[in-house]
Formats: structure tokens, sequence, C-alpha cells
């Protein structure tokens, strides 16, 4: 983490800015970095960065991902037809597979919820897009069981909603 | 959930703009967290709060993520997953939450485009009527393949299909006995009651939202009666809420001008474009009659080049990108111009040869290219290259293939093979019936314009328009990026009304 932080210190230049996880780690970043974050971004521009950004809903573990991400990233929005970029775009795309396929279903919903909470809205929508590709063709028993959700329907509601759905169960 | 409720629901959420700053705002204030939040902001926050208080969620997601992963499932598990608890339930039905599958959706298109193909055939080609089977396929860009996602059959209840038009996955589907409405996403067909003025060949009906109810609504213009001799007519204007109404209401408000009739009107962000009929105006400029669907209301909106000679595209009229688009054959090019509800502006021109020649814009694809259509001709264009008319695939040439991966058989009359080389043709294909062969004959003589001969008497002839109208619906392509919508909500209306 250290290296990366200071590998962006030397490319990416200008403010350093103290991110503080829910469990007092700190994370140093640049603020191009850190920007990616529209949350950070504000704050950036409000002027309140000073004294390091607390994030009280974001453990060390998932903060380490996140600042992962956004050190990869850190190119992307500058990057427009940056033609040697081409060959990173590969690479990428390699990091940000590997970042969520591995990851259990807990652990890819704080880095949902941090990436939410953040407003990142690439990396929201790449471990979205991972959960949905879970949930996709899947029956309503399947989810209930590996989400832990209670049925509160009764038996009747259940059978009308089914009833009015059924081209959808009819695989 | 009863039909009352789902009105309520409906209801509820009746008014939309607000609804949707709501939800940006909540998340900018949460955001930007040392900004002053305005009391209007203050306001919407608390109608967030209130609407979310009695939902319980997956206990580790925020309903707020669980919508963002819920707009990247497909519609068929999104049905589904309505019934997993009364949470993910309220979600999935909320209006809000539509919109937002709608435009993630059309995203999605934009990155990959694919298109429905409604194949029609005839199933009698010397009396001419069609076959109630009706396929649709899915045609993806660039590929060679069209698979099928539904076969319908309507069981004889129309000799002849008139011009489709659709919104939001839904298909206006037009026949000489019946109006119909069919969910491509569901396979659901609804029969719309019949008209106190049922006479196909002076209407034109469309189907569009209204963003304030967030029902779908069809519209249809008729002629009680017309009298060309003195250029007199009375028209009305009659609607039809989808999941509301069970009878046709018509507009408090008369139609102040006179539109083509046959032509499917154009939806455009909440309102119907008709082209306006101008052999009653006597003069005065031409344009499109415009039609509020949310508080059924009229306006004129000018043409863009109203002294343009009157063969030079002006019927050639269609939605692109969500925007009313006319094609017009202005010095040598094929120029469109969109309407983007305020004012009219160019927005690409085409190389064609001549006024007889011009292209039916299907969509913008990535990287500004347009998809057209010509007869069974698909093409890209690159205003940006200097070859800049591509074809990339032909609809009468396509693989038709049911899934997965078997080739689909028309079976009809055993007139099968022509259904597939030869029928499939754009509405405005004019030799389309010159192609046809029997036993190696052409059927009609060459000299012989259906289409033609179908226009001139369209208001008075209904025999020839039963023998010439059919090129009009013959392929029918869209664009079904909008792939869930609001019809899960209502039921067909209560079973004393006869459909």
């Amino acid at each position: 983490m250290a290296a990366a932080a200071a590998e962006a210190t030397i490319d990416g230049g200008g403010k350093m800015i103290i991110l503080i996880s829910a469990d007092g780690k700190r994370f140093e970043v640049t603020e191009a970095v850190a920007s990616q974050s529209q949350l950070i971004s504000n704050m950036i521009e409000d002027d309140c960065t000073e004294n390091g950004v607390r994030l009280p809903n974001v453990d060390g573990d998932i903060l380490t991902m996140v600042v992962d991400y956004c050190n990869m990233h850190a190119g992307d929005a500058a990057a427009d037809g940056d033609t040697t970029k081409a060959s990173s775009t590969e690479e990428l795309k390699k990091f940000d597979a590997e970042l969520v396929q591995a990851l259990e279903n807990p652990v890819l919903f704080k880095l949902i919820l941090a990436a939410n909470f953040l407003n990142i809205k690439s990396l929201l929508d790449m471990t979205c897009q991972r959960v949905a590709d879970m949930m996709s063709g899947k029956t309503p028993e399947q989810m209930r069981e590996t989400f832990s959700i209670e049925n509160d329907f009764t038996p009747e509601e259940e059978a009308a909603i089914r009833q009015e759905n059924a081209w959808a169960f009819d695989d | 959930m009863d039909l009352n409720t789902a009105k309520s629901m409906m209801l509820d959420d009746s008014n939309i703009s607000p609804r949707k700053k709501t939800f940006t705002t909540r998340k900018n204030t949460m955001l930007s967290i040392s900004r002053n939040i305005n009391p209007a902001g203050q306001e919407m926050l608390k109608t967030y709060k209130r609407r979310r208080v009695n939902r319980a969620s997956i206990p580790q997601l925020l309903d707020e993520v669980l919508m963002e992963i819920f707009i990247r499932l497909p519609a068929k598990t999104l049905a589904r997953f309505k019934s997993v608890c009364k949470a993910w339930h309220t979600i999935i039905s909320e209006p809000f939450f539509i919109r937002s599958h709608l435009r993630h959706s059309a995203f999605k298109h934009k990155q990959e485009p694919s298109f429905f193909v409604i194949l029609h055939a005839l199933y009698n080609v010397v009396e001419i009527t069609f076959s109630n089977n009706v396929p649709v396929f899915r045609w993806k860009d660039g590929q060679g393949n069209a698979c099928l996602v539904h076969a319908m059959d309507f069981h004889g209840e129309y000799q002849i299909i008139n011009k489709m038009s659709h919104c939001d996955g839904l298909v206006l589907f037009p026949t000489d006995t019946k109006l119909y409405v069919i969910n491509l996403t569901t396979s659901d067909v609804l029969r719309l009651p019949d008209n106190q003025e049922s006479d196909t060949l002076r209407q034109a009906t469309g189907l569009g939202l209204d963003p304030r109810t967030n029902m779908y609504k069809v519209a249809r213009y008729f002629y009680r009666s017309v009298d060309h001799t003195i250029g007199t007519y009375d028209a009305a204007m009659e609607v039809f809420s989808i999941g509301q109404d069970a009878f046709w209401r018509e507009t408090s408000e008369v139609p102040p001008y006179p539109v083509r009739s046959m032509e499917s009107p154009i939806h455009s962000k909440g309102y119907l474009f008709w082209n306006i009929d101008e052999r009653f105006l006597k003069g005065q400029s031409r344009g499109f009659l415009c039609f509020s669907l949310e508080d059924e209301t009229f306006s004129l909106i000018p043409h863009p080049c109203p002294y343009l000679p009157l063969n030079h595209g002006t019927s050639l009229v269609s939605e692109l990108d969500g925007e009313l688009c006319v094609g017009l054959f202005i010095s040598g090019q094929q120029q469109l111009w969109m309407y983007n509800g305020n004012q009219w502006d160019q927005r690409f021109s085409i190389n064609v040869p001549g006024p007889n020649d011009l292209y039916i814009p299907l969509d913008i694809l990535p990287h500004d290219q347009l998809l057209l259509q010509r007869g069974p001709h698909l093409y890209h264009h690159n205003h940006q290259s200097s070859e800049d008319i591509k074809e990339v695939a032909r609809m009468d040439q396509l693989n038709y293939q049911s899934p997965p991966g078997e080739p689909y058989v028309y079976m009809e009359n055993g007139y099968q093979l022509l259904f597939l080389s030869a029928i499939i043709q754009a509405y405005l294909t004019k030799n389309f019936l010159f192609n046809l062969k029997q036993e190696g004959h052409a059927l009609l003589p060459s000299d012989y314009n259906p289409f033609y001969a179908g226009f001139v008497n369209r208001d008075t002839d209904k025999l020839s328009y039963k023998k010439m109208g059919i090129p009009k619906g013959k392929i029918f392509i869209i664009n079904p990026k909008e792939d869930y919508n609001s019809w899960n909500y209502w039921k067909m209306p209560s079973p004393d009304v006869d459909l």
C-alpha cells in the first residue's frame, strides 16, 4: 500500500490527502486519485480535507481495495484520447476482473457500500454488475437462500404474485 | 396485488420530476457533507425517507444499492424476484425504479445495439391476407443471425396488419379487425375495445407514455366524415389508458388540424406527433399535430422546411433517439431534421440520388453512426468517412433462428420459402409485390404500382387498400432498448368488458 501511495505521489504530483478508515488506518493518496470519489472531490472543492478525511463507515480492509482501485484508475479520467493508454486498458480490465472475481459476498457487499458512500461511479458499476451477474436467471428460492431473506408473504400473496408474473417462470 | 392497488401505486407516484430530484438530492446531500441544503431539498429528503421507512431489504445492502444492482437484471429475472419478499416487490414495482431500469437499458443498448424484427408473412398472396402467426426475432447489429424471441398466434382474428408502432417494448399492432397492444417482454397481448368508428382507412393511432401518471395511452385520431370535393371533414380524438380504461374516451378538445390517415404518429417524450394532411389546408404552412399525453391537449409544430416540394420526403417521419425526426430531400442530400421539444435541428445529411431513395433512420449507434433502412437493406452511415453508406445486412437474407440455433421453419400454405426470401420488406418499399413470384411468374404486371394506388384512394376505397396497403407493415424493426415497462402492473380490464 505504501508503495502504491508513493508511486502515486511521483506520477500524480499535486497535493496529498489522508484518508482515515473506521478502524483508524491511514492512507495517503494524491488529489487526482482521491478525486475519483465524488464525495472527496466535493470536499476538496470545499477545502475541508486539511486534517484528513475520516470515513467512519469504511473498514481498513475495504479502503485498501478502494485505494488500490483508485490508484489503478487514476489515469482514466485524464486519458481520454491518449493513445499511450491503449495497452493499459487491457491491464485495467484484468485488474478489475481479479479484484471482484475472488470476493465472497459479504466483502463484495461492503465494497459496494463503500463505492456507494464514496460515490465512485465506475467501482459501483463494476461491483453491482458482478452481483447482478450472480443473480441473473436465479429463482426466488435461490435468492432467499443466498441472501438469508425471510419470505414475508402469506402463501396466498405469494401465489398471487407468481400468478401475475407467470410468464417469468416458464423456462 | 389487485387492480386498485396497482393503480394507486402508479397514482401515488404521479409526480415524476420531484421524485427524480428527490433521489439525486438525497445522494448529493449525503455526499457533500458541508454543503447547505436548501429548504426544498430538505422537503424532498423527507419525502424520500418517508417512502423508505417500512422497507427491510437484504441485511447487508441499502435499498439504493439494491436498486443499482436490480437495474442491471433482465426483466424476466426481475419479475421472478418480485416474489422473493415484500421489500424486493416494492422496489421492483416502483415507477421510479422502472424508469431507472429503462434508462440503464437504453445505455446498454448504446454499447451493444440490438433490435426486434417482426416478420410478417402473407397467408394468401392472391387474396392478400396476412398470416396470424407473428414471429418476433432479436437481431444484434452486425450479425447475420436473428433469434426467435416469441411466436404469437392470433388464430385467424384478422386478415390485414397495418403499420405498427412501439414505445418501451410495447407494440401497437393494428389490424383490420382489432387493435392489439403486445408486450414483447412478457408476450402478453391486450385486445383493445372496439371503437365507435372502426374504419381503419380513416384513422391514425399511436401509443405513448403519459409521463405524469406513468400510464401507457393509445390515442386514436379518426374521421367521422370526409368530403374531399369541398374539402371538409369531421374528426375527433379518443384515448384509451392501458390498465385504467375499459372504454375509449373522446378528448374534450377537438383536434384542430386534419392528419394523414393510416400513418402512425411518432411518440417522443410524452407527446404524439401526427403528420398534418395538407390537402385540407389550402395554403397554410405544413407541420405536425402535437398531442400531449399528459393533459390531452393539442398544439401545432411547424414543419422545419415548410416550402419544400411535397414529394421531397415530407412523409418520411420517424422516431430517432427519442426525438421526432423528418427526412427531407434537399440539394442532393437526405437531411435529417430532429425536433427536441423546442426547435428543429438539422443533425445528419446523407448523399442520395433522389427523393425516392430516402432511408429510414432506425437508430444512432456508437460513434455517431446511423443505422438506416431501405427496403430489406440495412446500412451504416458514417458522416466522417468518405464512403458514407455501407450495407450491413439484408433482412430478407438474415438467418432466422429459433433458439437454440435451429432454423426457424415457417409453415404456411406452401409459400414458406417466399415468406423468408421475398416478403420481408420495409413499409416504404414500393416494389415488393413484383418480387413475389408464384411458380416462377410475377403476380403483378411490372407497370402496376400498388403502393401509389393504395395512397390515392386511401380515404375512400377500402377494397383498394386491402390490396395495396399491405406493404406498409411488411417488416417491423424496433429498438428494444426499453425492455421493462410497467405492463407488469396492470391486469386485463375486468372480464365483463367485451374485448
